[in-house]
């Protein structure tokens, strides 16, 4: 009887799994009685035997659930078990004093589970040079739960209410103590300022967010206040990333930061940077639910990368070539999921066509076939779909690309005294100055004296635009002079007319025509969405009806709302299209 | 003040454990619980060969010998199982149970209920007896048979009693032998009472005969029959409902009339505020002015229980104290309390098991399983040691500021530790002047420590099993005590042995709370009762049935006419105290609930515990819609809807609730370890 004690204890976990009771059988208690040494047990023996270790076990079990109980604790430990034997007079077992609960393993293909007991060496361990960290002090933190019986996180709108709270709890816990402990220096006027920030930010109430962006804009009291705003940011990006409003809220935030002229965002630029990269980079979560439109998000975070490097004067350069060489990594390796790849293309659309011809251009080649199996592969449409995205997106760019090429070369012909493009000079396009919403045009036209050293040694350089265009023609075929207006088998006239714009002016309009009535009307439609942001070369950028009406105004309306919107807009069209071809 | 309190204590080390207290009771009922006590006192001393103490004690308690006492003699104390002697045919047993159900099931309506109620101490009875006599392939197939039939709140006990298969194990079962020495109480309406004993005189079923009359007490009223959920209210106890005659005593359950504070504290302020001062004082006492004027009819007598004098230093306290009470947030449906919640951080490790709040908000105590107290300070205040004894002596005595400066300031600290336990530390409580602090731990001892020195200064020996629980009195000077080995204890801090021992739960005794007038003490068990002892003589005046589980937390309300109770059943039910009786049931948590706070009005009631929610309860609407029914003493129908009285719901992430705690002004404090 006294063997059987201590076997008791290592059983029971298994015993108390999920059965309600724990049964020994005469069996199992003769193979532990082997064990201790004991050879022949009679039969009968064991079954007094197993009927005792039950009830002592039970016994057991229940004095060590009133210590567990006491511990204000759900889980029992070694500790609950050893005290419950200590006060029923028996020895405590020694030696599973820890904290960790025990790991079960099972025997392959048995219905038999021991108990994971490795041998540990102890030089080894002593000899080791990682020391492991030591658990932190136990600390009091305070923090207030609710406001005169207003949840501190509860938004009025029920569901997505809770999504903010929880979006905030994850992300403060994320931040963790250092980071809400050091709020105590903020005066109490501004955690209140942050907290509201924070709450209309990942709430649901459009109004409240407009409110509180357009302060971030204008208001010159929060410097102090910035270190917690870009943290927050940039913790945020990584733990809300199921809400997708609630990242298109952590982007505004930048984009409010950035605008606003009485902060200098200097020692936070690469915080900045690496969270703009992230949304525009990283599968985030968000992508899985295919109804959300990350998509949207991406190209949002890609047009507040030039804003970004407009703010950091001195290291201008730095984080070009950072944000470049991320995009390069991204290009070479063709096993990125799709919307990674996305996200770079069209990041290198908002750093510029020059970014385009160094970075894309010379990699088309080798992503090309990947592509192209993707969008050949007509088992998973939504991958299919994706496909046809990141199509969309080298599109765009080979367009803009061409369109500044082309441009140029229009330039470097008409007047052949002036080296540079005009549209290098930010002078010429004062409608385009800061705040602007239109930022690809923006970008497209302005990044070409972004890195003057870029553009000596590029690595490949299509001086002549026929040649570059016949190669990314190679690729996109039709669709591609669709996009630049261009018929395919007007090439030659284009060579003639490239100095007359206006003729493109027409067949422009001609080709919209024909877009409505092509077949693939949701991708087309897109694009042709997409070339509305792209003010047309030929046309006198002053006529373009976009701009004016964009610019200077609120973020949540900037172009990726509105991109978005249309966006879903179309999606539900390609629904109910599939669905009336499939019905 | 100071003399009837010397008299109060001398009379009390010398005397046996309190509730042997020769007070010839009321009830008749009563009278024959303090024989039986006597014979078994009687039974020991012969045992012991203690010939003289038992003759005197015989003389002095006029029993005569009988021949009852002196057959039980020789008998060993683990004879009692022997009364299931009773040989009935096991295969008799399933029937005749079928028999009683089927009875029960065809009776009438209005008496079902009351019926139903003997279905489980018959059931248990008729088990353990089978057991007893070694039929126990009868008592396994005796129990799953009958065992899923019986009420869903008895299955824990269930549980306990399925493991007893054995005669051996009998010995050993704290339920059984709960069973076995005390009465199962079931109170039934006359009706229902006939009934029953019309059909087991027809029916001849001995077995449940015989059981009913050794075994349950029934209490029989005369009065319209009980409702299921009237029934199911008071249910769940150990050894079933009080009985009615356990709860007819009067308590004093008013406040005691608040020490007129007239010291010079003027000059204490500074002079504008000091002028203020007479002003001030008269718009502050007029929400009491009702209590103040006409003494509370409810409140004992001022020297019932002999208090500690104050000293300058405390009248100023309470001053302060009444201050600040003056300046609270009245809290209501429309007023709900702001919410301030001290997490621990990194506490999984040594693991948090409990925390306390001094009464001025200002340090907090937490008990950890590694035996460790630390206390913390939550204002800017620090923690400050008193200076070294050759430095204080050259402090002078007399300077006004001499509490100041006899502290050393190059201790200052927020945070303190106390070591000196060798168990987990299962409770912890502040004294009203917050200068010591209380411990109870699982190495048996409670513990004082001194918050200027940060050191223990006594142990208290006199648990022998671990101590759950341990609570100051609201003027200092007593604390009680609660343990496993099943009584609660009153100690005095200068005493090293308890005043009081208070013995009668059938289990461990979980939780111990003062009434605010420091007459009575609450227990609450794992036997699922809740008791009410008076401090002066030691007796139980309330026994409270109605949880369905252990019992982890009790609270007054701070007008000393409510109860609120809590455990691992769940709910929190609340009681007034002049009959004991339930008056609603509010359930909304998911998981076992560890803390409970009233609000300074007593208007707001805060729960929370391990479902990792804060609650706030409306009961001065449950209060005052209870008040009119106060006078008649049969209990109201129970509602238990937690909707229209459930103000708020404050969840955290991943933080239990341990300590709830309302500041002066009403603001809530809670408490608990961040867990991963």
């Amino acid at each position: 009887m006294a063997d059987s004690k201590p076997q008791v204890k290592e059983e029971k976990p298994k015993a108390t799994d999920d059965k309600k009771y724990a049964i020994f059988s005469k069996d199992s208690i003769k193979t532990m009685a082997e064990s201790a040494g004991h050879e022949r047990l009679s039969e009968e023996t064991a079954a007094i035997l197993a009927e005792d270790v039950c009830y002592r076990l039970r016994e057991a079990v229940q004095a060590s659930a009133q210590f567990m109980k006491h511990s204000k604790r759900k889980r029992m430990t070694s500790d609950d078990v050893n005290k419950a034997l200590r006060w029923s007079d028996v020895e405590p077992i020694h030696g599973y004093g820890s904290n960790e609960p025990a790991v079960f393993r099972q025997i392959k293909d048995t219905n038999l589970y021991f108990v994971e007991d490795r041998e540990l060496s102890l030089s080894e361990i002593a000899m080791d040079t990682k020391i492991p960290n030591s658990a932190g002090n136990t600390s009091l933190k305070a923090n207030w739960l609710a406001l005169e019986g207003v949840h501190k996180t509860v938004v009025q709108s029920s569901d997505p209410g809770q999504a903010a709270a929880e979006g905030i709890q994850k992300i403060l816990g994320v931040q963790g103590q250092g980071m809400t402990h050091s709020m105590e220096m903020l005066s109490s006027d501004q955690v209140t300022y942050y907290q509201h920030i924070i709450k209309a930010i990942l709430g649901t109430d459009e109004e409240a967010k407009k409110v509180v962006l357009i302060d971030l804009q204008t208001n010159s009291k929060i410097a102090g206040l910035l270190p917690y705003l870009v943290n927050f940011v940039s913790a945020g990006v990584k733990v809300v990333s199921l809400e997708l409003y609630q990242l298109t809220g952590l982007l505004y935030i930048i984009d409010a930061l950035l605008r606003n002229q009485f902060i200098y965002l200097g020692p936070y630029m690469i915080q900045l940077v690496s969270t703009v990269m992230y949304c525009i980079l990283e599968p985030l979560a968000v992508s899985i639910n295919p109804l959300n439109d990350h998509w949207g998000l991406r190209d949002y975070a890609a047009r507040l990368l030039l804003p970004i490097l407009r703010c950091s004067k001195e290291s201008k350069s730095k984080f070009y070539h950072q944000m470049l060489t991320a995009f390069q990594e991204v290009m070479k390796d063709p096993a990125r999921p799709l919307c990674t790849y996305y996200g770079a293309v069209m990041g290198l659309i908002a750093l510029g066509p020059q970014a385009v011809e160094d970075v894309l251009c010379p990699r088309l080649s080798s992503y090309w076939p990947t592509l192209q199996q993707v969008l050949e592969d007509t088992s998973i449409t939504r991958v299919k779909e994706d496909g046809h995205k990141v199509h969309g997106a080298l599109l765009t760019a080979a367009e803009t690309l061409l369109r500044h090429k082309f441009h140029k070369g229009e330039k470097d012909i008409d007047p052949p005294s002036q080296t540079s493009s005009p549209c290098d000079s930010p002078r010429n396009m004062p409608e385009f100055a800061f705040g602007t919403a239109s930022y690809v045009t923006q970008l497209s036209a302005a990044s070409g004296n972004l890195n003057p050293h870029l553009k000596e040694k590029p690595p490949r350089k299509h001086n002549n635009f026929i040649e570059l265009y016949s190669e990314l023609y190679s690729y996109f075929g039709d669709s591609l002079s669709v996009r630049l207006g261009i018929e395919s088998d007007s090439l030659q006239v284009l060579e003639k007319l490239d100095k007359h714009m206006e003729h493109t002016a027409s067949l422009q309009d001609l080709v919209n025509e024909r877009v409505t009535f092509d077949g693939t009307m949701f991708r087309q439609h897109r694009v042709k969405n997409a070339g509305k942001v792209l003010p047309i070369p030929s046309k006198p950028r002053t006529s373009n009806p976009e701009l004016p009406k964009t610019s200077g105004k609120l973020p949540s309306k900037s172009p990726g709302q509105k991109l978005q919107t249309s966006r879903t807009r179309h999606g539900k069209m390609s629904k109910r299209f599939r669905s009336r071809s499939g019905g | 003040m100071a003399e009837p309190m010397e008299e109060f204590e001398q009379e009390l080390p010398g005397e046996k454990p309190a509730n042997t207290s020769t007070d010839n009771g009321e009830s008749t009922d009563q009278q024959s619980m303090d024989s039986q006590t006597l014979s078994a006192v009687l039974q020991f001393l012969r045992k012991n060969n203690l010939k003289g103490t038992e003759e005197l004690l015989r003389k002095e308690a006029n029993i005569q010998e009988n021949p009852e006492n002196a057959s039980n003699t020789d008998q060993d104390v683990s004879s009692v199982l022997s009364a299931y002697t009773s040989e009935g045919d096991p295969l008799l047993y399933e029937g005749q149970y079928r028999n009683l159900m089927s009875f029960i099931g065809s009776s009438l309506d209005a008496t079902k209920c009351e019926l139903a109620q003997i279905l489980y101490p018959v059931f248990v009875h008729m088990y353990l007896e089978l057991v007893y006599n070694d039929h126990d392939n009868q008592a396994v197939a005796f129990f799953s048979g009958f065992s899923d039939e019986q009420e869903s709140y008895h299955e824990e006990d269930l549980i306990k009693l399925s493991a007893v298969t054995k005669k051996c194990h009998m010995r050993h079962s704290e339920l059984m032998m709960n069973f076995r020495t005390s009465k199962y109480v079931i109170r039934m309406s006359r009706d229902s009472y006939s009934a029953l004993k019309r059909y087991l005189q027809d029916k001849q079923n001995n077995t449940v005969l015989n059981i009913l009359e050794e075994h349950l007490y029934i209490d029989v009223f005369d009065g319209v029959p009980r409702n299921k959920q009237q029934i199911d209210s008071k249910a769940g106890s150990i050894v079933g409902e009080a009985k009615r005659e356990a709860n007819k005593g009067k308590i004093y359950y008013g406040l005691l009339k608040e020490p007129d504070i007239n010291i010079q504290i003027d000059e204490d302020d500074e002079g504008g505020e000091g002028e203020d001062k007479p002003k001030k004082k008269k718009p502050k006492k007029d929400p009491l002015a009702s209590k103040k004027n006409k003494p509370d009819p409810n409140a004992p007598p001022q020297t019932r229980i002999p208090l500690p004098e104050l000293k300058d230093a405390d009248k100023l306290e309470r001053l302060n104290a009444q201050r600040e009470l003056s300046k609270r947030v009245h809290l209501g449906t429309d007023n709900l309390p702001s919410i301030c919640f001290y997490t621990f951080l990194n506490a999984a490790q040594s693991r948090l098991i409990s925390v306390d709040v001094s009464n001025d908000s200002g340090l907090l105590a937490a008990g950890f399983s590694d035996s460790n107290i630390k206390v913390w300070t939550l204002t800017p205040q620090k923690l400050r040691k008193v200076k070294q004894a050759g430095a204080l002596k050259e402090i002078d005595a007399e300077a006004d500021d001499v509490l100041e400066r006899i502290m050393d300031d190059s201790t200052a600290t927020d945070q303190r530790i106390l070591l000196g336990h060798s168990g987990p530390v299962y409770s912890t409580s502040f004294s009203p002047d917050r200068k010591f602090l209380l411990s109870s731990s699982e190495d048996s001892t409670i513990k004082l420590w001194s918050m200027h020195t940060y050191s223990s200064l006594v142990a208290y020996r006199g648990h022998n099993f671990p101590v759950w629980d341990v609570q100051f009195g609201p003027f200092g000077h007593y604390f009680a005590s609660a343990s496993k080995d099943r009584t609660a204890r009153l100690w005095a801090t200068e005493y090293h042995q308890p005043l009081r021992i208070f013995a009668g739960h059938l289990s461990d005794v979980e939780t111990v709370r003062f009434h605010p007038n420091s007459n009575y003490i609450a227990t609450g068990s794992s036997d699922k009762t809740i008791r009410l002892w008076d401090m002066n003589n030691g007796k139980c005046v309330r026994v409270m049935t109605g949880h369905k589980g252990p019992i982890r937390n009790i609270i007054f309300s701070p007008n000393g006419h409510y109860m609120a109770s809590t455990g691992e059943d769940k709910r929190v039910l609340l009681w007034e105290l002049r009959h004991g009786n339930l008056i609603r049931e509010l359930n909304d948590h998911t998981e076992p609930i560890y803390s409970l706070s009233f609000c300074q009005d007593g208007n707001v009631l805060a729960s929370g515990g391990l479902d990792n929610c804060v609650k706030l309860w409306d009961v001065k609407k449950i209060f005052t819609e209870t008040e009119p029914d106060e006078l008649s003493s049969t209990p109201a129908v129970v509602t238990s809807s937690a909707s229209n009285v459930l103000l708020g719901s404050y969840p955290t992430k991943t933080t239990a609730v341990y300590n709830l705690h309302f500041t002066r002004r009403n603001l809530l404090l809670a408490s608990g370890p961040f867990t991963a």
